[in-house]
């Protein structure tokens, strides 16, 4: 990993180039991720009490990331704590001493009741500053989110792609009994109940922009969607129409959804405008269609019917209206997700009675398993760099929450004691 | 199960009629810039069944109708308790009824609520074959979200893929 950092350093140095970023491809490499070490920020005035906690979750968004160690700070032979954040120089020889590939300093300071997050990270290989000082600030109740920005930034800076430790993941747990929305931070912390209808709470998706839900629910006695915004808004149906509606699924940039929609005795994919006008069906057999996910260029959508005889991916060009069928093996494929860069779809295939995740190049139709042995895994859903999954799985007895890099390491289990849950969606960036 | 959701979509309904069909305020403690509480608390289970229908049958009158598995086709004793179940419509020409599909577990969740719907469709179409009223009959489905039994059996599965019939 290290001759690929220099190797990059170099090819990099020799380019002009506007921006000062490396753009190495962390994974794949088979090299090591990079060892970061992350000297405590020093406080200002009414600041004091920031800095512990604000480590504690700097370097958990680092860690997060799946580019970054975090070295120990029991190995370090320079202070703990940023001492001089203006110094021009640092001792770059005893960062390289002990292992790291980067440093991060920083100083936290008190602006008219804002906390400002000031930091600088070094390139301690190349012995320079990698891109500005640069600050993010926010209320100080919103420590974790601030220190979370910080850490996808200095992802974004050694790796070309922002980190996404200051998203959100959307899931229903049933724990109340009822199948009912929830939230919680992309590590799996600080989880709370979004919806309590006490009714059945179904596929929450997010908005491009992040600031809405549309989610499926039972609370009017049939399956219908319903979107909740941002703030105090109360939750309301997305379209008047009284058919039954399964899942809506937003476009990744403009406000159309696509939705599974039974109209005229059959399940077929409908999008209609945000306003919930210009309502457009999208396929008409007679068969089941079901499970839109947009490409990120919001052209094609991949989806299921069982035209064939059994559920199998298909997808359709949006301007064409052609339609191509993408799996052939197995007798049950489902639940298809599009990757960010477009290079993936991952779905659920059946195998014996439980199912396993799956990546599909979606030009060529060449297949991969995503994880190898454990059975039960469900409902997969794509980061918003693309990095990792979120999926469901029972392969401990309930249905949890889990977590996997795209190249299949760092496996985690997200959620544990909270009741069953399922169809985990990932927001995009919030800000 | 059953009577909880069938409990929940009555009041539901009620509650919706006696607001108008909005939802009530959002909950309180919503942090600024957050996903408040969506509005309606909890209903609570008990007292839900209104039984406001006042007719003579109830839903315990009519015969659910089971299903294979990733099947709508009909078998030949789901044929006959559809027959049955026409009969009671014949009988109560007033009555009117929601057929709900349902499946078992197995399977993707969003796939199964189509395949819920083909199965209340498919016994509504055979009711309505018999002579049965198409406006007495409505359908709708509950997917996998409102199994009979719990359980990861074959026999409880078998238990799941159904028709319910319920007294509107």
């Amino acid at each position: 990993m290290r001759r690929v950092f220099w190797l990059a350093s170099l090819v990099l140095a020799l380019q002009a180039r506007a921006e000062d970023r490396l753009h190495v491809d962390v994974h794949g490499s088979g090299g090591r991720d990079y060892q970061v070490a992350v000297q405590r920020f020093s406080a200002g005035e009414g600041a004091l009490e920031f800095p512990g906690p604000f480590y504690e979750e700097l370097t958990r968004g680092l860690a997060f990331s799946s580019v970054f160690k975090v070295v120990d700070p029991e190995a370090f032979l320079e202070p703990r704590e940023t001492r001089d954040f203006e110094a021009r120089v640092i001792p770059c020889d005893n960062w390289r001493a002990i292992g790291a590939d980067a440093l991060v300093q920083g100083r936290l300071e008190r602006k008219q009741g804002r906390l400002r997050a000031r930091f600088q990270v070094w390139d301690v290989l190349r012995c320079r500053r990698q891109g500005d000082r640069q600050y993010f600030e926010d209320a100080p109740e919103a420590l974790r989110a601030l220190a979370h920005r910080v850490a996808d930034e200095i992802v974004y800076r050694f790796s070309g792609r922002r980190g996404v430790s200051a998203t959100q993941i959307a899931f229903i747990s049933d724990r109340t009994g009822n199948k009912e929305v929830y939230m919680m931070e992309a590590d799996g912390s600080n989880r709370r109940r979004v919806t309590g209808n006490g009714s059945v709470n179904l596929f929450p998706g997010w908005s491009a922009d992040g600031a809405t839900l549309v989610y499926t629910s039972l609370r009017e006695g049939r399956f219908d969607l319903l979107t909740l915004a941002r703030g105090r808004r109360p939750a309301g149906p997305l379209l008047t129409a009284p058919d039954q509606k399964y899942r809506g699924v937003w476009h990744p940039h403009d406000g159309t959804l696509a939705l599974t929609m039974h109209r005229d005795g059959n399940t077929d994919l409908y999008t209609v405008r945000k306003s919930g006008r210009k309502l457009r069906r999208l396929t008409t057999s007679r068969s089941i269609e079901n499970s839109p996910t947009w490409a990120p260029d919001g052209k094609q959508i991949a989806f299921v019917s069982d035209r064939s005889g059994s559920p199998q991916l298909y997808v359709k060009d949006l301007k064409s209206g052609e339609e191509r069928r993408l799996t052939y093996r197995g007798p049950y494929n489902a639940s298809p997700a599009w990757s960010p860069n477009g290079s993936w779809i991952v779905f659920s295939a059946q195998t014996g009675s439980n199912f396993d995740l799956y990546l599909i190049d979606p030009e060529t139709g060449y297949t991969t398993p995503l994880v190898v042995h454990p059975r039960g895994d469900e409902d997969a859903a794509w980061s918003p760099d693309g990095r990792k999954i979120v999926f469901s799985s029972s392969r401990r007895g309930r249905r949890e929450l889990y977590q996997i890099d795209l190249d299949g390491r760092n496996l985690r289990r997200v959620t544990s004691g909270f009741g069953n849950c399922t169809n985990p969606a990932w927001s995009p960036w919030l800000d | 199960m059953v009577r909880k959701i069938l409990g929940y979509t009555l009041l539901a309904i009620a509650v919706g009629c006696a607001t108008g069909g909005g939802s009530g305020p959002s909950g309180e403690g919503a942090g600024r810039g957050e996903f408040g509480t969506e509005g309606r608390s909890d209903p609570g289970l008990e007292g839900a069944r209104t039984g406001s229908t006042g007719v003579e049958v109830s839903s315990a009158d009519f015969r659910t109708v089971y299903f294979d598995f990733d099947e709508s086709a009909l078998r030949e004793e789901a044929k006959r308790d559809l027959r049955h179940n026409a009969q009671v419509l014949r009988e109560q020409s007033k009555v009117r009824i929601e057929i709900q599909g349902n499946c078992d577990e197995r399977g993707a969740a969003e796939y199964n609520l189509a395949l819920g719907m083909r199965r209340a469709e498919v016994a509504k179409r055979y009711l309505v074959d018999l002579g049965i009223d198409a406006r007495r009959v409505t359908a709708i489905s509950f997917g996998e979200e409102n199994p009979a039994v719990r359980g990861h059996s074959e026999a409880a599965w078998a238990r799941n893929r159904r028709d319910d019939f319920v007294v509107r």
